[in-house]
């Protein structure tokens, strides 16, 4: 995977987080294209369902018995950090769309006794959630050789007000996270 | 002095042992189980269960082998099926003993080390 990074400096002397992904033909930063997806009270979520805010996400799936718990560990993590801060919002994806219903996917945010308001999990069209984890330079594969049936990265990736990807850490390392929330902190100093 | 050295060569003995009797099972909680269940049993909210004094770990002692073995699948009251706990297929008798005993004696908080026929009795039941 090639990363790009172009870094800037803001006025006020701090160092600003960089831009992250390769950009486009005309030069801009690369960002989430539109999707609608399905959460887990049912509600669509869409681009603007995060409209002013800065936001986590990441892709999972609720029966996962390798990286997720780890991953999801870290995600509760940074979540508590921002948790009275609605400026902050989190969008774990399923990729596995087959056996992960809304019903599902609202029985496992409820056991993460979370905002359903502030963390949002999806299903959706399952071709266009493994489409869009391209443009969250993330991995993901069905596999049946793989324990659950699928392979996945499990990158936490930040993504701001404008849809570009700012930063990321490596879920299954913990020592990763405390960087993220430092470059969630460094992001809402930003306009 | 020969008595001397005997005792001493005793209790070296006794200190290692004790350094290495949960070391294997400490191993393979990290290596199956603490992915869910925590480095330190601690759990995830509802999630995953803690097992840091857990009664259910408690009240379940004769039944662990099994679950480890097979796995555990639950539901709740309204008939929807909880996180499903996989089965550790790849264990030997001498693995699923020290597994056990890490586990009960960490979390559990029993000095008691379990005898292996015991445990070896237990999983001859899995059905």
């Amino acid at each position: 995977m090639t990363i790009a990074v172009s870094s800037c400096q803001s006025g006020t002397g701090t160092k600003a987080l960089p831009y992250l992904g390769i950009p486009t033909e005309d030069d801009q930063h690369p960002s989430i294209p539109d999707y609608t997806f399905i959460d887990q009270l049912g509600r669509e979520v869409t681009p603007g369902t995060f409209k002013d805010k800065v936001y986590v996400a990441d892709f999972f799936f609720t029966s996962c018995p390798t990286i997720c718990p780890k991953v999801t560990a870290e995600m509760l993590r940074v979540y508590r950090e921002f948790e009275d801060n609605p400026k902050v919002m989190f969008l774990s994806h399923s990729i596995d769309t087959r056996h992960d219903s809304v019903p599902v996917l609202k029985k496992y945010a409820d056991k993460l006794e979370i905002d359903h308001d502030r963390w949002r999990f999806i299903t959706g069209v399952k071709a266009e959630i493994f489409g869009i984890s391209k443009s969250y330079m993330s991995i993901v594969l069905e596999d049946p050789d793989a324990p659950g049936g699928y392979d996945h990265s499990g990158y936490l990736i930040l993504v701001d007000k404008d849809r570009h990807i700012r930063s990321y850490s490596n879920g299954t390392l913990e020592e990763e996270t405390g960087k993220l929330i430092a470059d969630i902190h460094t992001l809402l100093k930003e306009n | 002095m020969i008595r001397l050295a005997f005792g001493i060569l005793t209790i070296v003995i006794i200190a290692l042992n004790g350094c290495n009797t949960y070391t294997q099972g400490e191993r393979l909680y990290q290596l199956h189980c603490a992915n869910c269940h925590g480095n330190n049993g601690e759990g995830l909210v509802k999630l995953y269960p803690s097992l840091q004094g857990s009664d259910f770990l408690a009240d379940s002692l004769r039944r662990l082998p099994c679950i480890i073995k097979l796995g555990k699948v639950s539901y709740d009251s309204s008939g929807m099926k909880n996180a499903e706990m996989p089965a550790i297929t790849d264990l030997n008798e001498a693995q699923l003993i020290n597994l056990i005993n890490y586990v009960h004696h960490t979390f559990n908080n029993q000095p008691t080390y379990l005898h292996p026929d015991s445990i070896l009795h237990w999983s001859a039941e899995c059905r």
